[in-house]
């Protein structure tokens, strides 16, 4: 974790590998290293959002910036679309109480080439560890 | 001009019955295409002959056999805030024993969209990701 806001109901985060390094700078099993259709790189943030944590669950007095926390939530995968990612021009990560939008991937649309189909996301998601 | 001589054959033996139908004989056929309206009812054809049905069958089984757990509830605010342990089929035992979530993305880019249509590439790959899985942060 890196921040929690005082005044409002968000937090961000580093997502981390099993090793904890970083998953956006490309390591094995990271969101570079799985492949890449336009140039998404750059839209992989450290840190990123993810809005209504307080209200999941997190002790934001009681957590410093380095501390680790865990979510537990289901993979998912969806239309690229419904999730603002078809071209992921605002940062990837980003998530709510709903989902954590992790990365755009698959094939590109075939209308639209330049433009995402899919949507990798973690919903129903809990706090598991803090 | 007299008949060839197979006809002449033919039009001796007709008054002797002989214009009966032969019974079946074992013919080896060319292929039939699917469109094609079968030779034999349904029920008798042999069972080594697969029709279109039987085959559709078949793929429906071997669809349901994907291991998708559970039922998912909709892709709605209200759903998707309900935590994943409380949704039948989805159960958490113990969350350190269950994959990155970083993992089951890269299991899904796996997948092969080659000679899919969208619907079953997205069928394939929601296959793999429908699990619970740990975000660590």
């Amino acid at each position: 974790m890196a921040d929690v806001s005082g005044t409002q109901d968000f937090a961000r985060f580093e997502l981390l590998t099993d090793e904890g390094k970083s998953a956006v700078d490309g390591f094995q099993d990271g969101l570079k290293i799985v492949g890449d259709l336009n140039a998404i790189d750059q839209y992989l943030k450290f840190p990123f959002p993810i809005n209504g944590v307080k209200k999941k669950g997190l002790e934001a007095n009681r957590l410093a910036p380095g501390d680790r926390v865990v979510l537990v939530g289901l993979g998912y995968v969806t239309d690229a679309a419904l999730s603002g990612a078809v071209k992921p021009r605002k940062w990837l990560p980003n998530g709510d109480e709903r989902y954590i939008l992790m990365r755009a991937f698959g094939r590109p649309n075939r209308e639209r080439p330049t433009e995402y189909e899919f949507a990798f996301v973690v919903r129903n998601w809990y706090i598991a560890e803090q | 001009m007299s008949p060839p001589a197979s006809l002449s054959l033919v039009l001796f033996l007709l008054p002797l019955g002989c214009g009966r139908p032969a019974p079946p004989v074992a013919v080896p056929l060319p292929p039939q295409s699917e469109a094609a309206p079968p030779t034999q009812p349904e029920a008798t054809r042999p069972k080594t002959g697969k029709t279109l049905k039987d085959l559709t069958k078949e793929v429906e089984a071997e669809l349901a056999k994907k291991p998708v757990r559970g039922s998912l509830p909709s892709f709605d605010e209200k759903e998707m805030v309900r935590p994943v342990s409380k949704i039948d089929g989805f159960e958490v035992a113990d969350y350190r024993k269950l994959p990155n979530c970083l993992t089951v993305f890269r299991d899904c880019h796996a997948v092969p969209f080659a000679d899919k249509t969208s619907a079953r590439y997205l069928a394939d790959i929601l296959a793999v990701a429908k699990k619970p899985c740990r975000v660590v942060l």
